[in-house]
């Protein structure tokens, strides 16, 4: 059996029918970053804010996302403006210490802040990580977010 | 039968003289020099009168509590805020024999132990006010009233207080607060104003009407009086009626008349000859009685058993070209104007009914509104602090209830015009 | 009565006034509720306590009936919960659901209720009403869409502040809740509608979106800025003091705050906060540097000075803001290591004033009554102050007794907040209320209303007698300017009261004769027997916050820890024999006497540890000269104050809310107060600061690693602290005297300690009129005829609320109040400058007419930097100061 095995090289045909098999199919690996994943929809990405269609901000300051937050990577500042009303000063995520459970996206009364679809993070410098306010109301305003 | 109107018809009948010839001030003295305080009382329990105010309280029994309270001083307040839309009884009483409630205030006072009056009348009165402190003068300047009546060492005098504009103060203890200078918004009962009322003194708070009733009653006997009109509810009353019937006016009948005998005999009937439909028998915030109830009789216990209350005795009669729910939607516009704000149902709930009709007459509603409607009714009933909230409910679920079809017009948005209302039905 | 009744099918036995609510409560059953609270009078008007009374066919409020025997009362079956639910669509109709943004939000009733009770959908189609919004104040922000129109705002301005600056306008669906009119919110900003609104209606405009209420953790705290004692929570987050909350029923103040306990925590996260050490360089500038080094400087210096030349030219101030751990350790730093008695405190001013005057007559040195006490006294007397300004809580016990009918008589150079709620106001010019006094005792002698059984074993009656009978009472009525009827009837009111009580404040101590007039107000508490029980007693106030603990922790020259002798060598010897150390047994100065020194030059070195003696000393030259003569000067403090800017040395210290300890308050308790925050900076708290110098002296016995030990330590030297801990005192405060084995076995039942003194009368040694001679304790002065008053403001107590934006928003600057009839001559218009000169200097600042002010007395708050009290206090002229009053005359610019 071994004898004939070794004349006909039976197992290295095999061998070399799968790698033909293969050399022939589609390749499942892609070529990153010419490349690109087709994202699902629900992805769970880097945050992003969304605005309203006059311009004027969703967010309302209201502190929600900030204390469900279960790894604390958001931070939130209001105060009063001249009008009275609130006005959100200062929000950051730091996307260092999100874990993407989507939370914030799941509790925010005003449908203002989404997890997206950036899920290209690598930085060099940490303190990239924390992404402010402009950044994430910028990322809100490409046109694949707009049914949001 | 003219008791409570036997002086208004005299010339000059305001004038202490007029009511001097008729046997004025003849009942005061009687009850100060012939009779204890108790058989002051007595008479009046025996005469069986009812308060004319609305709830048709016992006078003699509400005398009977304030007497009993050993704590002075004593107050006897004559409520005159007639606020509720269609009465308009106590003017006609007010302007033409204003001595006949003083007389009966003093003969309170004197059995129930109070040395002070005050008339709170409504402030769109002040004809009424005028005439009531030129009386006052009047009946001081000769000892039917201040210090030390007709030398039996009993004091009484009277202050009218005007109203400032508030349906609310017709209720007894929003009176006594508007009285005292605060908000009018009704206390918490009990205790009651007999024990603790104005300035959480015992406080007798009795209608005009009812007052103008003592000084006959102790004239000819609470026997004489308890003999008119029907057993539960003796004595005469005045009706005002009002609305398409060909003479609307103030009409002093027994107890008892029957709405078409009100109608139909007194007030001359229906106006243009149409054809009846509905009838408010107590003011805006009774609840309505179709044609098929012409024959229920005008008093307390018989309008209860009916649905319905007597209230002050205000008819409002409305013929078959009325819209009725524009007509709820008035009633409710004026009691949520009235709402004194105090409790939550109240004070949102008639907003919300408000709304609601609005939303119905703009033919914007649907059949499940009606259910709302009723719901909500039945929440401000059930829940309302005083009897405001109470009644005012009481127009809305009566006509969803007797005049369904025409809110079903509106709700179709069939109908907005009259014509239409009557083609309808 | 108790009676028996059936909620929910279970029985209970309760007392016959109480109404079902609070029946249902005890049982455990929660009965939903938006009007009623229980300090305020019911209202029955919000209908969401509805419940189902058998043998009742309408549904009933819980909270306005009251329960009777045999009652069967349903709380939750389905007509109940429907109406309930109908109570909350009615509310929502018209709220707006702003609820991620409003403040209220997390603490909110309706919110709670809405989640509980409510229904998830709403009904109501329409357009919610908008009413017009309109700001009505700088600190406080009303909503009136949000407001449900509980009417627990405008009820307890009216029932516990005694204010009604709110009230109720409109009528039905427009009702609106605001002040007079609808105009600016004209108020003593006591916080209490902020407190009482179960919505957002009423909130704070100093927090106002700054924080979630979820967000913020809560620390227990005492407040720091007068004596009452108020128990707070500091709500913080990210280690930053967001707002002060208090809760019902909790500490002294059972959850009631005033507008410097609500709003001035802003000092805390102050910016211009001190967060590290300076140190003055060779170049003479305050450099930042290292707590090594400017602990290094201190000690070497202070090291340097004492051996060149002894302890007694060092000196220590220290604040009477400090917890009893800052005050103990800092005395003992000064005794031990610096060998010097020199300590003291701004407020050993009134303590030299009044403290040997209750020792000598009452052998007591404190309040004799507890301050709630005063919540049920029938008749009380209060002089020389404003407590409702001063202590503003006390003021609620002194309105409360008001409201339930107690005869309150104000003795007063002007008319305050009180005198519109008081029986009557006796506007008296400075130094004839001894007069007045003497006129009552003389009526009550007259008239024999003195407790003949209490006064038996007590001498010089006859002496006390001729004293107050050397004057007419027609004179004496003429001189004050007050009524003989008046007097008259305040004498008859107060001996016939079941319970009387006397408040005296600074006007009436800190004037050149106010220890005849606190002799003549014993005098009057002894021949009424007023004294010793629950209700009676004398009540000496002084607004500084821990001032109890000053005199209890030895901060005094001539005082050791638990208010000994320094001159007693069996007293030093205990606490050499506890410290390890030598404790000095000379005398040492006084802070007027030091600041002397050191102008003098005689004083070498000075620790001022929070005190600000530029502003608030005396003498404002000779302040500026010893702080410039001195060679060594120390400031520990919150901010760069005039004085520190001064300093050698800045050491930067922490508010109450960086630090654990205890305080005392007025009335003797002892409270814990709690850390809230993390030292703001490289700061840190003042025990701490002064264990370091200590143990750096060479002192191993300063050596402590929490005050907890500094407290243990205490308890161990001063025999009245004995037993306490930290432990003992975290559900209620103690009042001293206790026993040691009372604190630590009953600290857990609500164990108080003792509520009065001279629980035995008074010693019997001590049973002696002291039938004071003279009518007049002011007199009168041809150079500078007006008396110029020091006032308490009801919104700054000491130069420390300077600091808080929201308070400054109430007041900020000094202006001199004035009787249009003193100014007659002066002829100058209302709100211009004029110059008020007393024998030390002159101010100037703007004159204000008022009339509710004495003839030839003026107002003027001490603590604003445009005009310092500093400048006209005239230091030691009679004794050690004048410190409430000084004789000015004011000059026309």
């Amino acid at each position: 059996m071994g004898l004939m095995t070794n004349i006909f090289q039976t197992d290295l045909i095999k061998g070399l029918s799968l790698t033909i098999r293969y050399f022939f199919s589609k390749p499942i690996t892609m070529r990153y970053p010419e490349e690109r994943w087709e994202l699902p929809p629900n992805h769970r990405g880097a945050q992003i804010l969304k605005k309203h269609p006059d311009g004027k901000e969703r967010c309302v300051g209201c502190g929600l996302c900030p204390e469900i937050c279960p790894s604390d990577a958001i931070t939130l500042i209001t105060s009063e403006n001249e009008a009275g009303d609130k006005r959100v000063d200062f929000y950051e995520i730091d996307l260092g210490l999100c874990i993407y459970c989507g939370y914030c996206q799941e509790v925010c009364p005003v449908n203002a802040v989404f997890l997206g679809q950036d899920y290209e993070l690598t930085v060099t410098d940490p303190g990239r990580l924390k992404v402010g306010r402009n950044e994430m109301l910028q990322k809100g305003d490409d046109p694949q977010y707009d049914n949001r | 039968m003219k008791i409570l109107t036997r002086n208004i018809n005299r010339p000059n009948p305001a004038h202490i003289d007029s009511y001097l010839v008729n046997e004025g001030y003849v009942a005061l003295p009687r009850a100060l020099n012939d009779m204890t305080p108790e058989e002051v009382i007595d008479e009046v329990r025996f005469s069986r009168l009812r308060g004319r105010g609305g709830a048709g309280f016992p006078a003699g029994m509400k005398w009977d509590f304030a007497s009993r309270d050993t704590r002075k001083p004593k107050y006897i307040i004559c409520n005159a805020d007639e606020g509720e839309p269609g009465t308009f009884k106590d003017r006609v009483l007010i302007e033409k024999d204003p001595h006949a409630i003083l007389e009966g205030m003093a003969i309170a006072g004197y059995a129930v132990g109070a040395e002070k009056g005050f008339i709170y009348i409504r402030g769109e009165y002040p004809e009424g006010a005028r005439i009531l402190e030129r009386a006052i003068a009047q009946a001081e300047s000769r000892s039917f009233l201040g210090k030390n009546i007709l030398n039996s060492g009993f004091d009484f005098s009277v202050t009218v207080h005007r109203g400032a504009g508030a349906y609310i103060c017709g209720e007894e203890t929003a009176l006594i607060e508007s009285l005292e200078g605060k908000r009018g918004q009704s206390r918490i009962r009990p205790p009651f104003p007999v024990n603790v009322g104005y300035r959480n003194h015992p406080t007798v708070v009795n209608n005009v009407e009812t007052l103008a009733s003592v000084a006959p009653i102790i004239l000819r006997g609470g026997a004489w009086y308890a003999g008119i009109g029907t057993v539960e509810c003796p004595g005469t009353k005045l009706y005002s009626v009002s609305g398409h019937v060909v003479r609307p006016g103030v009409y002093e009948l027994p107890m008892g008349v029957t709405l078409r005998e009100l109608i139909f005999e007194h007030a001359g009937g229906m106006r243009d000859n149409r054809a009846f439909k509905a009838a408010f028998p107590g003011g805006a915030s009774s609840s309505c009685l179709d044609e098929s109830e012409l024959d229920v009789r005008l008093d307390f216990n018989a309008l209860a058993a009916a649905g319905s209350m007597l209230g002050s005795g205000a008819v409002m009669v409305l013929d078959d070209t009325t819209d009725m729910v524009k007509a709820t939607h008035v009633l409710i516009k004026f009691f949520e104007h009235e709402s004194c704000g105090k409790c939550t149902p109240c004070r949102e709930g008639l907003f919300w009914i408000r709304r609601i009709l609005d939303s119905i007459l703009d033919g914007k509603g649907t059949e499940a509104d009606l259910d709302l409607l009723l719901d909500i009714c039945d929440g401000i009933q059930s829940t309302s602090f005083c009897g405001l909230g109470e009644a005012s409910v009481n127009p809305v679920v009566s006509t969803i209830k007797k005049f369904r079809h025409e809110y079903m017009a509106h709700i179709g948005n069939r109908v907005t015009r009259r014509t239409d209302v009557e083609a309808a039905s | 009565m108790m009676v028996r009744l059936t909620i929910d099918d279970k029985q209970i036995m309760v007392d016959a006034h109480m109404n079902i609510l609070e029946a249902s409560k005890k049982l455990g059953i929660e009965i939903p509720t938006f009007c009623y609270q229980a300090r305020l009078s019911e209202l029955g008007a919000c209908r969401m306590c509805v419940v189902e009374v058998e043998g009742m066919g309408k549904l009933q409020t819980a909270c306005t009936l009251a329960v009777a025997e045999g009652m069967v009362v349903q709380t939750g079956n389905a007509r109940i919960k429907k109406a309930r639910r109908m109570m909350l669509e009615f509310l929502l109709i018209n709220h707006p659901l702003e609820c991620t943004v409003c403040d209220a939000s997390g603490e909110c009733t309706l919110q709670d209720f809405a989640f509980k009770y409510g229904s998830a959908e709403t009904r109501f189609t329409g357009e919610k009403r908008v009413l017009r919004d309109q700001i009505i104040s700088p600190l406080i922000n009303r909503n009136l869409n949000r407001c449900i129109q509980c009417k627990r705002c405008v009820r307890v301005c009216d029932e516990i502040q005694g204010v009604t600056a709110l009230g109720m306008s409109y009528r039905g669906a427009d009702t609106i809740v605001g002040p007079f009119m609808d105009k600016s919110l004209d108020c003593e900003y006591c916080s209490h509608c902020i407190w009482s609104c179960p919505v957002g209606a009423i909130t704070s405009r100093a927090m106002k979106y700054r924080a979630r209420t979820w967000e913020m953790d809560k620390a227990e705290a005492i407040c720091p800025f007068c004596s009452c004692g108020c128990t707070l929570h500091y709500n913080h987050k990210d280690n930053v003091v967001h707002r002060v909350t208090h809760t019902e029923g909790r500490g002294i103040n059972q959850g009631s705050l005033c507008s410097k306990g609500y709003f001035g925590y802003d000092v805390i996260n102050h910016p211009e906060r001190i967060t590290s050490p300076m140190v003055r360089n060779a170049e003479g500038v305050l450099r930042t540097v290292t707590w090594e080094a400017a602990l290094t400087t201190v000690a070497g210096k202070m090291g340097q000075i004492k051996d060149d030349n002894g302890g007694s030219s060092i000196g220590g101030i220290v604040s009477d803001r400090l917890t009893n751990e800052d005050l103990y350790l800092f005395q003992k730093l000064m005794r031990s290591v610096y060998s010097t008695n020199n300590v003291d405190t701004p407020s050993g001013m009134w303590s030299r004033a009044v403290l040997p005057v209750l020792e000598d007559r009452l052998g007591v040195f404190a309040a004799t009554n507890s301050t709630d006490e005063l919540n049920y006294v029938d008749a009380l007397l209060i002089v020389g102050c404003d407590v409702t300004v001063s202590h503003p809580i006390t003021g609620l016990r002194v309105k409360h007794a008001i409201h339930r009918g107690g005869l309150v008589t104000e003795i007063n150079p002007r008319r305050t907040a009180l005198s519109r709620l008081a029986k009557r106001s006796l506007t008296v010019a400075v130094g004839k209320e001894l007069a007045l006094v003497k006129g009552m005792i003389a009526v009550i002698i007259e008239e024999g209303l003195y407790d003949s059984e209490a006064v038996k074993d007590y001498k010089k009656l006859s002496d006390l007698e001729f004293s107050v009978k050397e004057k007419d009472l027609n004179v004496i009525a003429r001189n004050t300017d007050v009524s003989v009827d008046d007097i008259v009837q305040t004498a008859r009111e107060f001996a016939g009261a079941g319970k009387a009580a006397i408040i005296f404040g600074e006007t009436a101590a800190l004037h050149s004769g106010g220890d005849l007039l606190i002799n003549a107000l014993i005098d009057l508490l002894m021949l009424t027997g007023k004294l010793g029980q629950e209700g009676f007693g004398l009540y000496p106030v002084i607004a500084s916050t821990n001032f109890q603990g000053t005199v209890d922790m030895g901060i005094a020259p001539d005082r050791l820890p638990g208010h000994v002798e320094v001159s007693s060598a069996t007293e030093r010897k205990k606490f050499e024999k506890a410290w390890n150390a030598k404790v000095p047994k000379d005398t040492g100065m006084n802070a007027l006497e030091m600041i002397q020194a050191a102008a003098d030059g005689n004083l070498k070195a000075l620790y001022l540890a929070g005190v600000n003696p530029l502003a608030t000393f005396p003498g404002g030259k000779v302040v500026a000269e010893a702080l410039k003569t001195v060679e060594f000067l120390v400031v520990q403090e919150l901010f760069l104050t005039e004085t520190a800017s001064m300093a050698d040395v800045v050491l930067p210290a922490g508010t109450l809310a960086e630090k654990n300890g205890t305080l005392t308050s007025m009335d003797r308790r002892i409270q814990r107060t709690q850390k809230a925050i993390d030292s703001v900076g490289l700061s840190r708290p003042d025990w701490r600061i002064f264990s370091d110098l200590g143990v750096m002296g060479g002192e191993n016995g300063m050596k402590y690693v929490n005050a907890a030990e500094v407290l243990d330590e205490i308890a161990q030297t001063v025999p009245f602290y004995s037993g306490i801990s930290q432990h003992i005192l975290a559900d209620n405060g103690l009042q001293w005297p206790f026993s040691r084995e009372d604190a630590r076995e009953k600290f857990h039942e609500g164990y108080l300690g003792t509520r009065h003194l001279l629980m035995d009368g008074v010693p019997l040694d001590k049973r002696i009129f002291s039938a004071v001679s003279g009518w007049d304790t002011h007199g009168a002065d041809s150079q500078y005829p007006m008396t110029l008053v020091f006032e308490d403001l009801l919104f700054h107590s000491g130069s420390f609320t300077r600091y808080s934006e929201s308070l400054n928003k109430l007041a900020s600057e000094a202006t001199l109040l004035m009787n249009p009839q003193t100014g007659i001559g002066l002829d100058v218009p209302d709100g211009s400058t004029v110059r008020t000169v007393s024998a030390q200097g002159e101010v100037s600042v703007a004159v204000s007419y008022s009339e509710d002010l004495a003839l030839g007395v003026l107002f003027m708050p001490r603590h604003f930097a445009n005009a310092p009290a500093s400048a006209l206090m005239v230091p030691g002229r009679n004794r050690d100061a004048e410190t409430a009053v000084v004789r000015v005359k004011v000059v026309k610019v």
